[in-house]
């Protein structure tokens, strides 16, 4: 784990030091009598580099327990998720909400829970209709209508 | 308005058909996700934020979303005794001693003496809220810009304090939820910051995006990687009513937990979780027989139930009358009044008296309302958890997705969803508590907006800060507690060096 904790609080040194750099050069400090938008972010990103170094600090030395960030494959399945997840946006406007739900339980059903062709069908229909009655009708959400609006 | 008349006035509201309806679907909702392990009711509350903006009433939203919030305290209690399993964080001393009951054949008592503490606390912890909120608002009408400063402040850092986790964790935690906040249009300078050329970022991130991404998404990712399949339980419940010998043995530990509660309640950064944690480490030490704890004591279970709700119900007082929110849950109560166009604080008792009081008068009907639904429906709230994992997942994510997208009929939301669910995931997998983050992400503008009003009124002095009496107490406190943070830090590190066996391994 305190490998882990190292790498993290190195990236946040580095997001750190980053966003002090934007803070004092583009967005600029401005004085105490009257702060400009890079005054707060400053600050806030100078504690975060400090509180970033205490933890890599506290974090030296060799691990008792050592251990991977994932088990062998564990990355996989948040993975899928994240990609169905990501291409839902994409293809929600283009294909509209029913078609693009449909294939969203569908996937998610078939490669994340590994059910059979029959009940990831049964799920994704009834799925569908359910959120879109939900979400059209009781919460009055208008939803994109994609390719069912021709 | 006395307390009299304006409890008069929020029984009107809350007696009104909408209003009952939504505060029992609140309540059972609540029940449902106290029951479920993984969500949360900071979770929940994000992901029907977008519910609200459909609501027509302030009150009846807030009603509804307490409903949840006070409603998980009652619904933990019941997986921790029968599974050992917590359904949320405030319920994780509850199955210490409960799921020994419950091995004992006891489960109907600990889970009878759980709902009627939890009433008991709850009632208790709604007067107190009624009695203490109002002279306190008052109050705060005397804060200005500075001490609204110095008070958030203290109440940021008491949150991480209190968060249990890591303190540096937490402060770090904090400063990112800060910085994303500063993402977007400054309102005073009206330069846009950090938005790195992308349109969608120019507004700035949306509060119920990052809760819904952080709670919602990062905790679907995280149970992703562990393949949870459902449960079979077996556990026989048998009678719910404790019986009277129960009852007198844990009546003072339901009082105790109670005022435990309450005051815990109160601060900010504390809530339900510590409460719980406090009652029972304070069982153990009044109990004539310390030994049994662990083993399946009464007061074990008791206490620590009646600790979580009386918290929760005091938890309202900051937001109500300094509009601070203290915990994750309340600052997702804090977002859905801004949505509704209401700004919690001070002003509020007198400004949106329906709000506050049809609030607090929700929760005395919400407590009973809670206690007939889980002391005879304790069998059917167990069913619940035979809803597999692989319909409740994808549930929860479209749920979320179409819910961002409706915000502002726009994609890059959920893709900012995604974002928020990444981070929300490493934080849970590095140790990080995501509590602080939501919690600074909607205090920000305040810390923002009080610091540079300060300054302009000083004409750029930070005497300010330490000349006003209020501000300057709150700051001596934020003073005091760094450096009793700082003493203890050091006097565990000392400690962890001398045995090293009996480290914790955290800052």
């Amino acid at each position: 784990m305190k490998k882990h904790i190292r790498t993290t609080g190195v990236f946040l040194i580095i997001v750190g030091v980053a966003i002090m750099v934007d803070s004092v050069m583009v967005l600029k400090l401005g004085n105490y009598h009257n702060p400009d938008s890079g005054f707060l972010p400053f600050w806030y990103s100078l504690l975060m580099v400090i509180f970033s170094l205490v933890l890599v600090i506290s974090n030296l030395g060799a691990d008792d327990r050592p251990q991977p960030f994932w088990e062998p494959l564990q990355w996989v399945n948040p993975l899928i998720a994240v990609i169905i997840i990501g291409l839902y946006g994409f293809i929600m406007e283009k294909l509209g909400y029913l078609l693009a739900t449909f294939i969203f339980l569908l996937v998610w059903e078939k490669l994340l829970e590994h059910e059979k062709w029959l009940k990831t069908l049964v799920i994704s229909v009834f799925g569908t209709i359910s959120l879109y009655l939900i979400f059209e009708h009781m919460l009055g959400v208008p939803l994109p209508a994609g390719i069912f609006a021709l | 308005m006395g307390i009299f008349e304006g409890l008069f006035n929020g029984f009107s509201i809350a007696l009104q058909g909408y209003n009952l309806l939504f505060a029992f679907l609140g309540c059972l909702l609540g029940t449902a996700i106290g029951v479920l392990p993984g969500l949360g009711p900071a979770a929940t509350i994000s992901l029907l934020l977008p519910v609200v903006y459909k609501m027509s009433s302030p009150a009846t939203s807030i009603i509804f979303l307490a409903g949840i919030y006070y409603g998980s305290m009652y619904g933990g209690s019941t997986t921790s005794i029968l599974l050992n399993l917590p359904g949320e964080a405030a319920s994780v001393v509850t199955a210490i001693d409960g799921y020994k009951m419950a091995l004992k054949g006891r489960a109907g008592a600990a889970l009878g003496i759980a709902a009627i503490g939890s009433f008991i606390a709850g009632t208790i912890g709604v007067i107190g809220l009624s009695i203490v909120a109002p002279p306190l608002a008052e109050f705060a009408l005397r804060f200005g810009p500075p001490e609204y400063f110095a008070l958030t402040l203290v109440g940021l850092l008491l949150a991480v304090f209190l968060s249990g986790s890591s303190i540096v964790k937490g402060l770090i935690a904090l400063l990112i939820g800060l910085l994303l906040a500063s993402v977007g249009l400054d309102p005073i300078t009206g330069k846009v910051r950090f938005a790195g050329g992308i349109i969608g970022l120019q507004g700035g991130f949306d509060f119920v995006t990052l809760a819904m991404g952080v709670f919602g998404i990062g905790e679907i990712l995280y149970s992703l990687e562990q393949n949870i399949k459902g449960e079979i339980v077996t556990t026989k419940i048998g009678k719910v009513f404790p019986t009277i010998k129960d009852f007198i043995e844990a009546k003072w530990a339901i009082i105790r937990g109670s005022l435990i509660g309450f005051f815990v309640g109160i601060l900010p950064g504390g809530g339900a979780v510590i409460a719980s944690l406090a009652s029972y480490a304070v069982e153990k030490r009044c109990s004539k027989k310390p030994e049994e704890f662990g083993q399946g004591a009464i007061c074990g279970v008791a206490g620590p139930e009646s600790a979580n709700n009386a918290a929760s119900s005091a938890s309202f007082i900051p937001l109500l009358t300094l509009g601070i929110p203290g915990n994750a849950s309340i600052a997702m109560i804090f977002a859905a009044l801004m949505i509704q166009g209401v700004t919690p604080g001070p002003f509020l008792v007198k400004e949106h008296a329906d709000v506050f009081w049809g609030v607090i008068a929700s929760m005395y009907i919400g407590n009973l309302m809670l206690l007939a639904l889980n002391l005879p429906l304790v069998g059917l709230w167990v069913q619940l958890l035979k809803v597999p994992f692989g319909i409740l997942a994808p549930a929860v994510v479209l749920f979320t997705c179409v819910g961002v997208y409706s915000i502002a009929n726009d994609t890059f939301n959920i893709y900012a969803l995604l974002f928020f669910g990444l981070l929300g995931y490493f934080m849970r997998k590095l140790d990080f508590e995501p509590g602080p983050l939501p919690l600074a992400f909607v205090l920000a503008p305040i810390i923002e907006n009080s610091l540079r009003q300060s300054l302009l009124m000083s004409g750029g002095s930070m005497a300010i800060f330490f000349t006003r009496p209020i501000a300057a107490t709150l700051f001596a406190i934020f003073i005091a507690l760094v450096i009793a943070q700082g003493l203890q830090s050091l006097r565990q590190r000392k400690r962890s060096k001398v045995s090293p066996e009996m480290s914790t391994g955290e800052v």
